[in-house]
Protein backbone atom coordinates (compact mmCIF):
# COMPACT_ATOMS: atom_id res chain seq x y z
CA UNK A 1 0.00 0.00 0.00
CA UNK A 2 1.32 3.48 -1.39
CA UNK A 3 -0.12 6.06 0.69
CA UNK A 4 0.72 9.92 -0.44
CA UNK A 5 -0.40 12.51 1.33
CA UNK A 6 -0.19 16.56 0.85
CA UNK A 7 2.85 15.74 -0.95
CA UNK A 8 4.97 19.09 -2.79
CA UNK A 9 8.21 19.24 -4.15
CA UNK A 10 9.89 21.99 -5.09
CA UNK A 11 13.21 22.56 -7.40
CA UNK A 12 14.72 26.18 -6.61
CA UNK A 13 11.67 28.19 -7.12
CA UNK A 14 10.41 25.99 -9.57
CA UNK A 15 7.11 24.15 -7.91
CA UNK A 16 7.17 20.47 -9.73
CA UNK A 17 4.32 18.61 -7.63
CA UNK A 18 2.23 20.38 -5.53
CA UNK A 19 -0.61 18.79 -2.90
CA UNK A 20 -0.66 15.89 -3.91
CA UNK A 21 -2.61 12.96 -2.63
CA UNK A 22 -3.00 9.24 -3.50
CA UNK A 23 -3.65 5.94 -2.17
CA UNK A 24 -2.34 2.97 -4.15
CA UNK A 25 -3.36 -0.50 -2.74
CA UNK A 26 -1.31 -3.26 -3.04
CA UNK A 27 -1.09 -5.38 -6.20
CA UNK A 28 -2.97 -2.55 -8.09
CA UNK A 29 -1.59 -0.86 -11.47
CA UNK A 30 -1.56 2.65 -11.40
CA UNK A 31 -0.87 4.35 -14.63
CA UNK A 32 0.28 7.90 -14.82
CA UNK A 33 -0.46 10.13 -17.77
CA UNK A 34 0.49 13.45 -18.11
CA UNK A 35 2.69 15.81 -20.55
CA UNK A 36 6.34 16.18 -20.55
CA UNK A 37 7.11 18.67 -17.10
CA UNK A 38 3.93 17.69 -15.88
CA UNK A 39 5.63 15.84 -12.53
CA UNK A 40 5.61 12.08 -13.41
CA UNK A 41 9.22 11.23 -12.68
CA UNK A 42 9.44 13.65 -9.92
CA UNK A 43 6.00 11.66 -8.64
CA UNK A 44 7.65 8.43 -8.97
CA UNK A 45 11.37 9.34 -7.53
CA UNK A 46 9.55 10.75 -4.47
CA UNK A 47 7.72 7.26 -4.31
CA UNK A 48 11.38 5.34 -4.80
CA UNK A 49 13.12 7.68 -2.20
CA UNK A 50 15.21 9.20 -4.67
CA UNK A 51 13.75 12.42 -4.04
CA UNK A 52 13.01 13.78 -0.43
CA UNK A 53 9.61 15.65 -0.48
CA UNK A 54 9.75 19.59 0.17
CA UNK A 55 6.80 19.10 2.17
CA UNK A 56 3.75 16.32 2.76
CA UNK A 57 4.74 12.20 3.53
CA UNK A 58 5.12 9.11 0.97
CA UNK A 59 4.84 5.62 2.61
CA UNK A 60 5.27 2.64 1.38
CA UNK A 61 3.28 0.04 3.95
CA UNK A 62 3.19 2.69 6.18
CA UNK A 63 6.97 3.40 6.28
CA UNK A 64 9.54 5.78 4.36
CA UNK A 65 10.87 4.27 1.04
CA UNK A 66 13.90 4.14 1.67
CA UNK A 67 13.09 1.74 4.60
CA UNK A 68 11.78 -0.74 2.19
CA UNK A 69 14.49 -0.57 -1.05
CA UNK A 70 14.92 -4.27 -0.90
CA UNK A 71 11.55 -5.11 -1.99
CA UNK A 72 11.23 -1.95 -4.48
CA UNK A 73 12.23 -2.35 -8.39
CA UNK A 74 12.96 1.20 -10.27
CA UNK A 75 13.29 1.55 -14.04
CA UNK A 76 13.95 5.35 -15.21
CA UNK A 77 15.19 7.24 -17.84
CA UNK A 78 18.45 6.28 -16.53
CA UNK A 79 19.54 2.36 -16.93
CA UNK A 80 21.75 2.75 -13.91
CA UNK A 81 23.94 -0.03 -15.82
CA UNK A 82 28.13 0.24 -16.16
CA UNK A 83 28.62 0.43 -19.88
CA UNK A 84 32.50 -0.88 -19.96
CA UNK A 85 30.55 -4.51 -17.90
CA UNK A 86 29.01 -6.88 -20.37
CA UNK A 87 25.14 -7.46 -19.51
CA UNK A 88 25.50 -10.41 -17.28
CA UNK A 89 28.19 -8.98 -15.53
CA UNK A 90 25.61 -6.00 -14.52
CA UNK A 91 23.21 -8.04 -14.01
CA UNK A 92 24.60 -10.49 -11.25
CA UNK A 93 26.55 -7.65 -9.63
CA UNK A 94 21.91 -6.06 -8.81
CA UNK A 95 21.74 -9.64 -8.09
CA UNK A 96 24.17 -9.92 -5.69
CA UNK A 97 23.19 -6.67 -4.28
CA UNK A 98 19.71 -7.43 -3.92
CA UNK A 99 21.02 -10.85 -2.20
CA UNK A 100 19.33 -12.94 -4.44
CA UNK A 101 21.86 -15.33 -6.74
CA UNK A 102 22.87 -15.33 -10.52
CA UNK A 103 20.20 -17.65 -11.56
CA UNK A 104 17.47 -15.22 -10.96
CA UNK A 105 19.66 -12.70 -12.95
CA UNK A 106 19.53 -15.06 -15.62
CA UNK A 107 15.91 -15.65 -15.51
CA UNK A 108 15.46 -11.84 -15.78
CA UNK A 109 17.73 -11.97 -18.66
CA UNK A 110 15.69 -14.78 -20.22
CA UNK A 111 12.41 -12.71 -19.26
CA UNK A 112 13.35 -9.63 -21.50
CA UNK A 113 14.36 -11.85 -24.48
CA UNK A 114 18.30 -10.60 -24.23
CA UNK A 115 20.03 -13.67 -23.07
CA UNK A 116 21.87 -14.09 -26.51
CA UNK A 117 23.43 -10.59 -25.70
CA UNK A 118 24.97 -11.98 -22.01
CA UNK A 119 28.33 -11.29 -22.89
CA UNK A 120 27.76 -7.71 -24.84
CA UNK A 121 29.29 -5.21 -23.00
CA UNK A 122 26.30 -2.41 -22.08
CA UNK A 123 28.06 0.53 -24.33
CA UNK A 124 27.56 -1.56 -27.29
CA UNK A 125 24.15 -2.37 -27.19
CA UNK A 126 20.81 -0.27 -28.96
CA UNK A 127 18.95 2.25 -27.18
CA UNK A 128 16.31 -0.46 -26.99
CA UNK A 129 18.52 -3.40 -25.63
CA UNK A 130 19.41 -1.33 -22.73
CA UNK A 131 16.13 -0.62 -21.86
CA UNK A 132 15.06 -4.25 -22.31
CA UNK A 133 18.85 -5.08 -20.08
CA UNK A 134 17.63 -2.18 -17.22
CA UNK A 135 13.87 -3.83 -16.86
CA UNK A 136 15.94 -7.43 -16.04
CA UNK A 137 17.94 -5.07 -13.58
CA UNK A 138 15.12 -3.33 -12.40
CA UNK A 139 12.96 -7.05 -11.82
CA UNK A 140 15.67 -9.70 -10.72
CA UNK A 141 14.82 -9.78 -7.09
CA UNK A 142 10.99 -9.90 -8.46
CA UNK A 143 10.16 -6.52 -5.87
CA UNK A 144 6.54 -6.15 -4.62
CA UNK A 145 6.65 -2.55 -5.67
CA UNK A 146 7.72 -1.95 -9.28
CA UNK A 147 7.71 1.88 -10.48
CA UNK A 148 8.25 2.75 -14.04
CA UNK A 149 9.26 5.69 -15.87
CA UNK A 150 8.14 5.87 -19.59
CA UNK A 151 9.10 1.77 -20.23
CA UNK A 152 7.73 2.02 -23.75
CA UNK A 153 10.15 5.13 -25.32
CA UNK A 154 13.40 3.12 -27.32
CA UNK A 155 11.47 0.13 -27.39
CA UNK A 156 10.35 -1.60 -30.49
CA UNK A 157 7.12 -2.57 -31.07
CA UNK A 158 7.61 -6.65 -30.31
CA UNK A 159 9.74 -5.62 -26.79
CA UNK A 160 6.83 -3.03 -26.26
CA UNK A 161 4.38 -5.82 -26.63
CA UNK A 162 5.77 -8.63 -24.41
CA UNK A 163 6.78 -5.25 -21.80
CA UNK A 164 3.30 -5.90 -19.71
CA UNK A 165 4.17 -9.52 -19.23
CA UNK A 166 7.65 -8.58 -17.21
CA UNK A 167 6.09 -5.33 -15.14
CA UNK A 168 2.74 -7.41 -14.23
CA UNK A 169 2.77 -10.16 -11.60
CA UNK A 170 -0.14 -11.33 -9.26
CA UNK A 171 0.20 -9.27 -6.01
CA UNK A 172 2.41 -6.79 -7.70
CA UNK A 173 1.99 -3.06 -6.98
CA UNK A 174 3.01 -1.53 -10.24
CA UNK A 175 3.42 2.54 -10.94
CA UNK A 176 3.93 3.16 -14.67
CA UNK A 177 4.49 6.50 -15.97
CA UNK A 178 4.31 7.40 -19.22
CA UNK A 179 2.37 9.45 -21.68
CA UNK A 180 1.78 6.64 -24.00
CA UNK A 181 -2.34 6.45 -23.66
CA UNK A 182 -2.99 3.37 -26.05
CA UNK A 183 -0.10 1.12 -23.89
CA UNK A 184 -0.77 2.58 -20.57
CA UNK A 185 -4.50 2.09 -20.73
CA UNK A 186 -3.97 -1.23 -21.94
CA UNK A 187 -1.84 -2.32 -18.53
CA UNK A 188 -3.85 0.53 -16.04
CA UNK A 189 -6.37 -0.47 -12.88
CA UNK A 190 -6.69 2.97 -12.46
CA UNK A 191 -5.24 6.00 -14.29
CA UNK A 192 -4.04 9.26 -12.53
CA UNK A 193 -3.72 12.52 -15.35
CA UNK A 194 -1.14 14.77 -13.72
CA UNK A 195 -0.91 18.30 -14.94
CA UNK A 196 1.35 21.03 -13.79
CA UNK A 197 2.02 19.46 -10.62
CA UNK A 198 -1.31 18.21 -9.60
CA UNK A 199 -3.81 15.57 -9.86
CA UNK A 200 -6.68 16.39 -12.56
CA UNK A 201 -8.12 12.89 -12.63
CA UNK A 202 -7.79 9.69 -10.66
CA UNK B 1 32.09 -6.40 3.87
CA UNK B 2 30.68 -8.72 0.77
CA UNK B 3 29.09 -6.13 -0.76
CA UNK B 4 32.11 -3.86 -0.84
CA UNK B 5 34.22 -6.24 -2.47
CA UNK B 6 31.95 -6.45 -5.22
CA UNK B 7 31.20 -2.75 -5.38
CA UNK B 8 35.52 -2.63 -5.57
CA UNK B 9 35.71 -5.28 -7.83
CA UNK B 10 33.27 -3.90 -10.28
CA UNK B 11 35.07 -0.77 -10.76
CA UNK B 12 38.46 -2.57 -10.90
CA UNK B 13 36.86 -4.71 -13.33
CA UNK B 14 35.56 -1.80 -15.62
CA UNK B 15 38.65 0.29 -15.15
CA UNK B 16 40.84 -2.87 -16.53
CA UNK B 17 38.33 -2.47 -19.54
CA UNK B 18 38.14 1.32 -20.03
CA UNK B 19 41.80 2.55 -19.23
CA UNK B 20 39.93 5.77 -18.37
CA UNK B 21 41.67 6.02 -14.57
CA UNK B 22 45.18 4.53 -14.11
CA UNK B 23 46.78 5.08 -17.33
CA UNK B 24 45.84 9.20 -17.25
CA UNK B 25 47.69 9.18 -13.49
CA UNK B 26 50.36 7.25 -14.08
CA UNK B 27 51.52 9.24 -16.92
CA UNK B 28 49.95 12.91 -15.17
CA UNK B 29 52.71 11.41 -12.30
CA UNK B 30 55.79 10.51 -14.75
CA UNK B 31 55.03 14.29 -16.07
CA UNK B 32 55.43 15.31 -12.25
CA UNK B 33 58.11 13.47 -11.40
CA UNK B 34 60.10 14.23 -14.97
CA UNK B 35 59.42 18.15 -13.73
CA UNK B 36 60.94 17.96 -10.54
CA UNK B 37 63.46 16.38 -12.02
CA UNK B 38 64.78 19.05 -14.11
CA UNK B 39 64.34 21.19 -11.21
CA UNK B 40 66.64 19.39 -9.36
CA UNK B 41 70.08 20.75 -8.64
CA UNK B 42 72.49 19.14 -10.78
CA UNK B 43 74.06 15.86 -9.30
CA UNK B 44 72.46 16.61 -5.79
CA UNK B 45 70.32 13.72 -4.73
CA UNK B 46 72.33 11.24 -6.79
CA UNK B 47 75.07 9.85 -4.76
CA UNK B 48 75.37 6.17 -5.56
CA UNK B 49 75.81 4.96 -2.11
CA UNK B 50 73.20 5.07 1.07
CA UNK B 51 74.00 7.35 4.21
CA UNK B 52 74.79 10.85 5.12
CA UNK B 53 75.88 12.61 1.80
CA UNK B 54 77.20 16.28 2.44
CA UNK B 55 75.16 19.03 0.18
CA UNK B 56 72.57 16.34 -1.09
CA UNK B 57 71.08 16.01 2.23
CA UNK B 58 68.83 18.62 1.73
CA UNK B 59 67.97 17.34 -2.02
CA UNK B 60 66.80 14.28 -0.70
CA UNK B 61 64.79 16.01 1.77
CA UNK B 62 62.92 17.66 -0.89
CA UNK B 63 62.81 14.66 -2.83
CA UNK B 64 60.39 12.88 -0.24
CA UNK B 65 58.29 16.04 -0.89
CA UNK B 66 58.33 16.04 -5.15
CA UNK B 67 57.11 12.13 -4.41
CA UNK B 68 54.35 12.49 -2.35
CA UNK B 69 53.06 15.63 -4.52
CA UNK B 70 53.12 14.32 -7.43
CA UNK B 71 51.46 11.17 -6.17
CA UNK B 72 48.77 13.72 -4.65
CA UNK B 73 48.62 15.39 -7.80
CA UNK B 74 48.45 12.42 -10.02
CA UNK B 75 46.11 10.69 -7.21
CA UNK B 76 43.31 13.60 -7.64
CA UNK B 77 42.52 12.88 -11.20
CA UNK B 78 42.50 9.35 -10.21
CA UNK B 79 39.60 10.05 -6.91
CA UNK B 80 37.56 12.49 -9.62
CA UNK B 81 37.61 10.11 -12.29
CA UNK B 82 36.28 7.08 -10.02
CA UNK B 83 33.70 9.14 -8.23
CA UNK B 84 32.43 10.85 -11.55
CA UNK B 85 31.38 6.82 -12.96
CA UNK B 86 28.70 7.00 -10.56
CA UNK B 87 27.63 10.53 -11.27
CA UNK B 88 27.16 10.02 -15.18
CA UNK B 89 23.89 8.04 -15.96
CA UNK B 90 22.99 9.10 -12.42
CA UNK B 91 24.25 5.49 -11.69
CA UNK B 92 24.66 6.06 -8.26
CA UNK B 93 20.72 5.72 -7.64
CA UNK B 94 20.55 2.35 -8.93
CA UNK B 95 23.06 1.60 -6.24
CA UNK B 96 21.03 3.72 -3.51
CA UNK B 97 18.01 2.21 -4.41
CA UNK B 98 19.57 -1.44 -3.64
CA UNK B 99 19.21 -2.64 -0.08
CA UNK B 100 23.06 -1.42 0.65
CA UNK B 101 24.55 0.16 3.56
CA UNK B 102 25.80 3.60 2.34
CA UNK B 103 28.69 2.72 4.26
CA UNK B 104 29.83 -0.36 2.22
CA UNK B 105 29.39 2.08 -1.04
CA UNK B 106 31.67 4.02 0.69
CA UNK B 107 34.43 1.67 1.30
CA UNK B 108 33.74 0.13 -1.99
CA UNK B 109 35.11 3.41 -3.50
CA UNK B 110 37.59 3.81 -1.67
CA UNK B 111 38.98 0.38 -2.09
CA UNK B 112 39.36 0.76 -5.81
CA UNK B 113 40.91 4.19 -4.83
CA UNK B 114 42.91 2.80 -2.68
CA UNK B 115 43.82 0.41 -5.43
CA UNK B 116 44.69 3.04 -8.12
CA UNK B 117 46.95 4.71 -5.65
CA UNK B 118 49.26 1.12 -5.12
CA UNK B 119 49.11 0.87 -9.21
CA UNK B 120 50.38 4.30 -9.49
CA UNK B 121 52.70 3.87 -6.77
CA UNK B 122 54.19 0.83 -8.26
CA UNK B 123 54.86 2.61 -11.50
CA UNK B 124 56.15 5.88 -9.84
CA UNK B 125 58.67 4.68 -7.31
CA UNK B 126 60.86 2.95 -9.44
CA UNK B 127 60.79 6.01 -11.91
CA UNK B 128 61.71 8.16 -8.73
CA UNK B 129 64.67 5.94 -7.43
CA UNK B 130 66.00 6.24 -11.25
CA UNK B 131 65.21 9.85 -11.62
CA UNK B 132 66.56 11.27 -8.60
CA UNK B 133 69.49 8.45 -8.15
CA UNK B 134 67.93 7.95 -4.98
CA UNK B 135 69.79 4.13 -3.63
CA UNK B 136 66.73 2.04 -3.21
CA UNK B 137 67.73 0.31 -0.54
CA UNK B 138 67.25 3.25 1.06
CA UNK B 139 63.37 3.36 0.56
CA UNK B 140 62.73 -0.22 0.81
CA UNK B 141 60.55 -1.82 2.30
CA UNK B 142 59.99 1.54 4.80
CA UNK B 143 58.27 3.17 1.57
CA UNK B 144 55.96 0.53 1.58
CA UNK B 145 54.59 0.98 4.81
CA UNK B 146 54.42 4.47 4.75
CA UNK B 147 52.54 4.69 1.60
CA UNK B 148 50.40 2.17 2.97
CA UNK B 149 49.53 4.31 6.24
CA UNK B 150 49.30 7.53 3.32
CA UNK B 151 47.41 5.79 0.82
CA UNK B 152 44.20 4.44 3.21
CA UNK B 153 43.88 7.87 4.26
CA UNK B 154 44.06 9.21 0.71
CA UNK B 155 41.87 7.09 -0.49
CA UNK B 156 39.13 7.49 1.55
CA UNK B 157 39.52 11.16 1.53
CA UNK B 158 39.66 10.93 -2.10
CA UNK B 159 36.02 8.99 -2.14
CA UNK B 160 34.74 11.01 0.40
CA UNK B 161 35.53 14.67 -1.37
CA UNK B 162 35.61 13.23 -4.76
CA UNK B 163 31.78 12.23 -4.33
CA UNK B 164 30.88 15.77 -2.76
CA UNK B 165 32.33 17.88 -5.46
CA UNK B 166 30.10 16.13 -8.15
CA UNK B 167 26.92 17.42 -7.20
CA UNK B 168 28.36 21.02 -7.53
CA UNK B 169 29.51 23.44 -10.70
CA UNK B 170 32.79 23.71 -11.23
CA UNK B 171 33.76 20.19 -9.86
CA UNK B 172 36.88 19.89 -11.04
CA UNK B 173 38.32 23.15 -9.16
CA UNK B 174 36.19 22.67 -5.95
CA UNK B 175 37.25 18.95 -5.16
CA UNK B 176 41.17 20.28 -4.47
CA UNK B 177 40.12 22.95 -2.53
CA UNK B 178 38.06 21.12 -0.72
CA UNK B 179 40.58 17.55 -0.66
CA UNK B 180 44.04 19.91 -0.02
CA UNK B 181 43.65 21.02 3.64
CA UNK B 182 41.92 18.52 4.97
CA UNK B 183 45.05 16.03 4.01
CA UNK B 184 48.18 18.14 4.95
CA UNK B 185 48.58 16.02 8.17
CA UNK B 186 48.93 12.87 6.09
CA UNK B 187 50.63 14.61 3.47
CA UNK B 188 52.96 16.27 5.99
CA UNK B 189 53.47 12.48 7.82
CA UNK B 190 54.07 11.17 4.47
CA UNK B 191 56.79 13.00 3.28
CA UNK B 192 58.92 13.56 6.83
CA UNK B 193 59.08 9.75 7.04
CA UNK B 194 60.01 9.59 3.76
CA UNK B 195 62.18 12.39 3.85
CA UNK B 196 63.99 10.58 7.02
CA UNK B 197 63.90 7.46 4.82
CA UNK B 198 66.10 9.04 2.46
CA UNK B 199 68.44 10.70 4.77
CA UNK B 200 69.60 7.29 6.16
CA UNK B 201 67.22 8.10 9.48
CA UNK B 202 64.82 5.44 8.97
CA UNK B 203 61.41 4.95 10.25
CA UNK B 204 62.19 4.02 14.52
CA UNK B 205 62.22 7.39 15.53
CA UNK B 206 59.44 8.79 13.44
CA UNK B 207 56.73 7.03 15.47
CA UNK B 208 55.19 10.34 15.89
CA UNK B 209 54.38 10.98 12.63
CA UNK B 210 52.73 7.50 11.89
CA UNK B 211 50.56 7.76 14.77
CA UNK B 212 49.36 10.77 13.55
CA UNK B 213 48.77 9.33 9.81
CA UNK B 214 47.04 6.62 11.68
CA UNK B 215 44.55 8.72 13.71
CA UNK B 216 43.89 10.71 10.30
CA UNK B 217 43.35 7.82 8.76
CA UNK B 218 40.64 6.69 11.12
CA UNK B 219 39.06 9.48 11.88
CA UNK B 220 38.80 9.84 7.77
CA UNK B 221 37.60 6.51 7.45
CA UNK B 222 34.88 7.09 10.44
CA UNK B 223 33.65 10.06 8.81
CA UNK B 224 33.71 9.07 5.54
CA UNK B 225 31.47 6.08 6.35
CA UNK B 226 28.58 8.23 8.23
CA UNK B 227 29.05 11.22 6.10
CA UNK B 228 28.78 9.18 2.40
CA UNK B 229 25.08 8.56 2.74
CA UNK B 230 24.44 12.67 3.16
CA UNK B 231 26.66 13.35 0.47
CA UNK B 232 25.18 11.40 -2.10
CA UNK B 233 21.48 11.05 -1.68
CA UNK B 234 19.87 13.90 -3.59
Amino acid sequence: MIEIRRLTRRFGSARALSGIDLDIPTGETVVIFGHNGSGKTTLIKLIAGLLRPTSGVVLVDGKPPRETRGRLGFLGHDLYLYPHLSVSENLVLFARLYDVGAAEAAEALEAVGMSHKKDALVHTLSQGEGQRVALARAVLHDPDLLLVDEPFSGLDETSAAALPAVLKREGRTLVVATHDTERGKAIADRIVVLENGRISAA
Amino acid sequence: MRKMFLLAAKDLRSEARAKEIAPPMVLFGLILVFLFTLNFPPGAGQAPVPGPVVGAVGSRELAGAFLWVSLLFAGILGFGRNASTEREGNRIEGLLLAPVDPAALFAGKALANFCYLWTLEAVLLPVFVLFFGVPAGLLLPGILLVALVANVGLAAAGTLFGAASQYVRARELVMPLLLFPVIIPLVLGAERLTSSLLTGGGLGSQSRWFILMGAFDLAIVAIGAVAFEFIVNE
